[in-house]
């Protein structure tokens, strides 16, 4: 029975490939995203990211861009659809079929396809965020808290994302339809774009505007700030304009320039590959331009996920011991006793046990600030807040070192190959008062110490005084002002974990009122804040409890128990990892489906011209070498511009930040440039299957 | 059966017009089987474009059955050309999805005519153009003649006022032409169909009724067949030495 319905089941049967190709973008675009946001939106991470911090804006910044991504390879994938289904559509309106039959019918088979996707992608979702997060557990100490737990929203997300989907193809099926034209598809009247001439220096000034937009739009900033301490940063995101600006002309110089120079033998080589795409110029440009920026993306989102993986701080053990604690003196907490007790308990050996006590002071520094008009200013700070001091005799005891502090001079305690930073000056310190008697002592900077358990107990930083010095100073303090300190190692600190929770239990069991403050919490800033009939803005208790799963981030009095932050961190990371690679693999994929798009419908749109050549008597290898020489530019120029873009933003990133590379950045760096080759590989995999197609349909095969 | 009158068509490229089609005025009666003919640039695929309203003409007429068809608007174009226009290019057209058989279907099939009636017209329009072998087949597993033949017939299925034809007979070797051009002749003679073709090809031309000589669009000579086939040719070979060498399609 021949009705149109049957004709037109006929003709898909005859394209299925268009229509799973279709339908494997929407499922990949619905997949993807719905698993992201199932893993993202899951109790597990959203209990686990502080409300309102950088991490979940950064989270959130990053499912929109992968969104935005989805979105743009999907369509670009509808496109191709839409072209096949032209000539098909071209005919019928010819023969008299209505564009409004037409789009009714192209409605209910994009909207079939769609919603099939849609819905085969939300169904698997769920077991794709489930492997992933079960892959990344293997690099973390399983707790209850990063068990996988399902949640809702995810899938409210990933619904919201499938209609956005469907919309956006809507349109763009409703743009075909009103643009179908029949001339254009029945190619009774060439239709040529205008091409200007492409002048040579577009390419050199294409390089130089993408270097110097980047370097200006990173450097600038970091370089305001040290010399002039002006913050321009926002300003300065206007050179990234340059830089897109330089990479359209490159590509651009690349698509279309091919002049009779000086290389006559290149310029006849290539005359007629050029050709092939001089009257798509700007759309292959345009094209090219999103490929590289879709492949930036892809190698930063690498380097953002690697910079937090960045775990070599927190394993060095060179400069500190790996147990350390420090409480108010008042405070009746754990005792040497309790920590071997428990210990023995989980047949933990405890190794270089180091006990001694330190006095808050209040301390007159240098720090600098920045004003509402982005102006640094140096600030100079007559005893406004407290910072923890050791005795040398203290500081030796604890860290079983020998340290030596001459009369009147101070050493500053910081952490491992400590950069100082444009806030905080590590000789700033000039004066200590005891804060009860008000006694107070000049002081002048002797250089600095390393040891990363006392540096963290103490903003802006912790200070080690000569033994005469300290004992003049705490004379007559009271014991509200004094800390006792613990600092010891295990055996085997990385199978120490259970031993580690045990103790911070007991430690949490045994804390008080006194020590229960925010991290930035100061005594003698609240004293002061009260003095003035104000509120003190960090005065508020914390969830003292071992269900908070924060707790350690934001406590002024936290253990530093290396082998418990140590999974905290790995947490954090594999979350921040995960989001990262999803970023990765989402531009990958836009890329892949971009660019076997473009090459195809390059063949297509030159299907007559090696009809040509075959009846100029063009032997097939050179017509293969035409084509291949032609699609090659569109994987070997962007990748290569969009890498090397990704690597040069990632390591001037890295410099600019602190002015060096540290041995992790470019362990980084290095990573980076090993999956740049594999994002070229790739790349070669689908270019040798564009090219197999495209072979096919300009019937060179 | 087709009247045009003052017809006139520019293209703009940048900033310059050209004009293709100058006051172009003529006509074809019912069942007559007219060609045009003319140099490259003289505006013969152009004039066919504007008569199946493909494109649109700057000026002037097009009446078909005494209607003026320049202004109507997106769904009585659909009508028109599926009720009252055949097509044949010069690629064939096909569906490659479809058969022989469902491909020249398909007029009937966007019209939702009777099932019935359609498949029955469709085994006599196969059998008057020699084609019932190949019904089964698809458009990639049949010669060119079998093709365009396949476009005729496809293009006679609504019984259309007048078959309009660009270029039917470029792709094809010799023996697929007589084919080609002897379907036109078989629709005129047995269904009575008008036939306005535009072709390069002074052998095709040759057959017609009439030969419409366009030069830089405007009518240069209209010749009407009064002889023998081969005389007709001659003199058709005669006119286009006169006009500057052969032709091409290249509009």
């Amino acid at each position: 029975m021949m009705t149109m319905n049957r004709i037109f089941q006929k003709l898909r049967g005859k394209n299925t490939g268009q229509y799973r190709m279709l339908g494997f973008c929407v499922f990949l675009s619905v997949l993807l995203i719905s698993s992201f946001s199932l893993m993202y939106f899951g109790p597990t991470v959203q209990d686990f990211l502080p409300e309102g911090g950088d991490t979940r804006k950064m989270a959130s910044l990053l499912l929109a861009v992968t969104a935005v991504g989805c979105c743009v390879f999907t369509l670009y994938a509808s496109s191709l659809f839409f072209r096949y289904k032209s000539r098909e559509y071209g005919i019928l309106l010819a023969l008299g079929e209505s564009k409004k039959s037409l789009g009714k019918l192209l409605f209910w088979e994009v909207a079939g396809v769609t919603a099939a996707a849609t819905l085969l992608g939300l169904i698997a979702a769920l077991p794709t965020s489930w492997i992933i997060w079960k892959f990344f557990e293997n690099f973390i100490i399983s707790t209850n808290e990063m068990t996988y737990r399902f949640g809702f929203t995810g899938f409210l997300v990933g619904t919201g994302f499938a209609l956005l989907l469907s919309l956006l193809l809507g349109l763009a099926g409703r743009r075909f339809i009103n643009q179908s034209d029949i001339m254009d598809i029945l190619k009774t009247q060439n239709k040529t774009e205008m091409v200007k001439v492409i002048p040579s220096w577009t390419f050199p000034v294409g390089i130089v505007l993408t270097v110097l937009g980047l370097l200006l739009a990173i450097g600038l900033p970091s370089i305001s700030v040290n010399l002039f301490y002006q913050n321009i940063s926002g300003i300065c995101n206007f050179f990234y304009v340059m830089t897109l600006a330089g990479i359209y002309l490159i590509l651009l110089n690349i698509v279309a320039q091919n002049r009779l120079g000086k290389n006559k033998e290149k310029f006849y080589k290539n005359m007629v590959s050029v050709s092939m795409m001089r009257f798509f110029a700007k759309s292959t440009t345009r094209n090219m331009c999103v490929i590289v920026l879709l492949l930036f993306v892809s190698i930063f989102a690498t380097f953002y996920g690697l910079l937090y993986s960045d775990s070599t701080g927190l394993n060095n053990t060179e400069n500190t011991k790996t147990f350390a604690l420090h409480f108010p003196s008042l405070e009746h907490q754990i005792t040497k006793e309790a920590i071997d007790k428990t210990a023995n308990k989980h047949q933990v050996t405890v190794t270089d046990f180091g006990e001694g006590e330190a006095a808050n002071l209040v301390i007159s520094y240098k720090s600098r600030d920045m004003t509402d008009q982005g102006q640094y200013i140096t600030l100079e700070n007559e005893q406004t807040k407290l910072a923890l001091f050791l005795s040398v005799d203290s500081y030796n005891s604890l860290t079983g070192r020998q340290a030596d502090v001459a009369p009147g001079t101070y050493k500053t305690v910081t952490i491992t190959d400590y950069k100082e930073n444009i806030w905080n000056f590590m000789d700033g310190l000039w004066e200590a008062a005891n804060p009860v008697t008000g006694q107070s002592l000049a002081l002048s900077y002797e250089g600095s110490l390393e040891y990363d358990a006392l540096a963290k107990m103490s903003d802006p930083y912790a200070y080690i005084l000569n033994n005469q010095d300290y004992a003049a100073l705490t004379d007559g303090i009271s014991q509200d002002y004094m800390e006792h300190l613990m600092l010891f190692n295990t055996t085997d600190y990385e199978s120490s974990y259970l031993f580690a929770m045990d103790l911070l239990d007991q430690y949490v069991n045994h804390t008080t009122d006194l020590s229960n403050h925010m991290g930035l919490y100061d005594f003698w800033a609240e004293k002061l804040a009260k003095e003035r009939g104000e509120d003190y803005i960090l005065a508020n208790p914390i969830d003292l409890s071992m269900d908070n799963i924060m707790l350690l981030n934001d406590w002024k009095y936290a253990p530093d128990f290396m082998v418990v932050l140590q999974q905290d961190y790995m947490q954090l990371i594999c979350i921040y990892v995960m989001l990262c690679l999803y970023i990765f693999i989402i531009s990958l994929a836009a890329v892949a489906i971009m660019t076997y798009v473009r090459s195809i419908s390059i063949a297509a749109s030159n299907r007559e011209l090696f009809v040509h050549l075959d009846k100029l008597g063009a032997p097939k290898a050179y017509q293969k070498r035409i084509l291949k020489s032609q699609l090659i530019k569109i994987f070997q120029y962007p990748s290569v511009l969009g890498c090397s873009l990704g690597l040069l933003f990632s390591a001037l990133m890295c410099w600019f930040n602190d002015g060096r590379y540290t041995a992790s950045e470019l362990h980084s760096l290095g990573i980076l440039l090993g999956l740049t080759i594999l994002v070229f590989a790739l790349l070669y995999v689908i270019y040798r299957a564009a090219i197999k197609q495209a072979e096919e349909i300009v019937g060179l095969k | 059966m087709l009247q045009v009158n003052q017809l006139n068509k520019t293209y703009q490229t940048g900033n310059n017009i050209y004009p293709v089609l100058k006051n172009l005025s003529f006509e074809i009666h019912k069942g007559e089987f007219v060609a045009v003919m003319g140099p490259s640039g003289s505006g013969k695929t152009t004039l066919l474009n504007c008569i199946s309203r493909f494109i649109p003409h700057d000026s002037g007429s097009i009446l078909l059955n005494g209607r003026d068809i320049s202004n109507l608007n997106e769904e009585q174009l659909s009508r028109l050309r599926n009720q009252q226009l055949g097509f044949v290019f010069q690629d064939f057209m096909l569906l490659d999805g479809l058969t022989v058989f469902e491909n020249i279907c398909l007029p009937q099939v966007i019209a939702k005519k009777p099932i019935a009636q359609m498949e029955a017209t469709v085994k006599k329009l196969c059998s008057l153009f020699g084609i019932q072998k190949i019904m089964e087949k698809y458009p990639a597993e049949i010669s060119g003649g079998e093709r365009q033949r396949t476009a005729v017939a496809r293009a006679l299925m609504n019984h259309p006022y007048i078959i309009l034809a660009d270029e039917p007979t470029g792709n094809l070797d010799s023996k697929s032409c007589k084919a080609v051009i002897n379907a036109f002749l078989q629709a005129k003679k047995q269904m009575g169909a008008t036939v306005f073709m535009v072709t390069h090809d002074s052998y095709a031309a040759s057959f017609c009724d009439r030969v419409i000589v366009l030069k830089d669009g405007a009518i240069h000579q209209e010749l009407t067949r009064t002889s023998a086939r081969r005389q007709f040719m001659d003199e058709l070979l005669d006119v286009l030495r006169e006009l500057g060498g052969e032709d091409d399609d290249n509009e």
